[in-house]
């Protein structure tokens, strides 16, 4: 089955189980949640670099934040992947400031991204994320692999740079293409 | 005129996927509260974040499950959930622009800056560049990069110097020109290291930027470099 369509049955699922955690405390649906989404999340932070066990307490800890502030997702401007993602990351940034508190004080809300509506001219979500999964499965290679080394490997854009031995306006043009491309298909549906 | 320059698409990406350091975030998330057009963007970006976070592998769980930490949520109170997020460290800020002359800053300071010119202290001042040019450093600074606030009067026009380092900036107030682009008020220029400029300052009013440069530029070599002239554009 095509994995963008399973994709947008879970995400339909994920917000209605996010529901019923926020109206009813359900263990039930946070039971599925986790199980559907804490092996994924620990896979996230191992790839950037965290020792197993680890990865395990912090794949916890952002499980633990999405069972306390359940009533924070809007279900009208995103998935739950996304906003459970921008948990896990910020769950990594605080634990990266953890370990560097020695060195000076960096206790800094901004760190945090703010939490973001996505774009006022909304169409429906569900059709949104189906469209962005099936969006980024298409896109070129080297485009998605910029992304990837992003979210996942934890470089900035140059020090993928660096990596890559691509010069840098090859990696911003990279970036900028896949953006323009997820936004096109995206502006389609309106 | 000119068209408004670009978002910055690569520093926002760095930003949604935690890789920006504490300065840049700064800076970012300042930018963010001033440009619908990049919050916009920065949300896709968080989207396909998501997006990728569905497409991993599951990694299969050792000591943790469901019940666990249903059980920690218990033993530490949480079984009921708070309406709102717990309150962040944010300093109060019973007057964001101590210490700030506020002839320099007018109006509100967009909200992740506030906190970041309040950790400046009442004794910080703006330390005089050149004629025409004033800087102020921030607490965001870490040991990759530096965040300073600067102030530059209307008209005045930096000297052609090389960036050693990339330099990032975010207008908060006012304008200047560089390479035949305005940049205004929550507009980001980006200097990579190498970059050969000198921008000029819009005649309109005194500019005001926060800056985000990366070692081993240090503020008092900038200042070396500056030199004042008024120039006519």
């Amino acid at each position: 089955m095509d994995r963008s369509l399973t994709a947008a049955k879970d995400r339909a699922e994920h917000v209605a189980l996010l529901e019923a955690i926020v109206k009813h405390g359900s263990r039930q649906a946070f039971s599925t949640l986790f199980d559907h989404f804490a092996p994924k999340l620990k896979a996230y932070y191992r790839k950037g670099g965290v020792e197993p066990m680890l990865a395990e307490d912090l794949a916890q800890e952002t499980m633990l934040s999405v069972w306390r502030h359940a009533a924070k997702f809007s279900a009208s401007i995103g998935s739950p992947s996304t906003w459970i993602f921008t948990i896990a990351r910020n769950v990594l940034i605080d634990h990266v400031r953890r370990q560097k508190a020695r060195q000076g004080d960096l206790n800094d809300p901004s760190l945090q991204p703010p939490p973001v509506d996505i774009a006022d001219d909304l169409v429906d979500a569900q059709q949104r994320y189906k469209t962005l999964r099936a969006g980024l499965v298409k896109l070129p290679k080297e485009q998605a692999k910029i992304l990837k080394m992003a979210f996942f490997d934890h470089k900035a854009h140059s020090e993928i740079a660096a990596e890559t031995g691509l010069p840098l306006g090859t990696v911003k043009s990279r970036i900028r293409l896949a953006m323009q491309r997820l936004r096109d298909d995206l502006g389609e549906l309106e | 005129m000119s068209a408004s320059p670009p978002p910055p698409e690569s520093l926002l990406l760095d930003y949604a996927a935690g890789n920006a350091g504490p300065a840049t975030a700064l800076l970012l998330s300042t930018h963010l509260a001033m440009s619908k057009e990049s919050r916009g963007l920065f949300a896709l970006m968080e989207a396909a974040g998501g997006a990728l976070l569905d497409e991993l592998d599951d990694e299969p769980l050792e000591r943790i499950s469901a019940s666990s930490a249903l059980q920690r949520a218990e033993a530490s109170g949480d079984v009921s959930m708070p309406a709102t997020w717990p309150a962040r460290q944010a300093p109060q800020s019973p007057d964001p622009r101590k210490g700030v002359p506020s002839t320099f800053i007018e109006g509100e300071l967009p909200k992740p800056l506030k906190s970041a010119v309040h950790e400046i202290g009442g004794d910080r001042r703006w330390r005089k560049l050149g004629y025409g040019v004033a800087a102020t450093r921030l607490a965001a600074s870490d040991e990759r990069e530096r965040a300073h606030l600067l102030w530059a009067r209307g008209g005045t026009g930096i000297a052609t110097h090389r960036h050693v380092g990339r330099e990032v900036v975010l207008v908060l107030q006012g304008a200047f020109w560089d390479s035949g682009q305005r940049f205004g008020p929550g507009d980001v220029a980006v200097c990579e290291d190498g970059t050969v400029h000198g921008p000029s300052i819009d005649r309109s009013e005194d500019c005001v930027c926060l800056a985000v440069t990366e070692a081993p530029v240090h503020f008092t070599g900038l200042a070396g470099l500056i030199l004042n002239r008024f120039c006519r554009f």
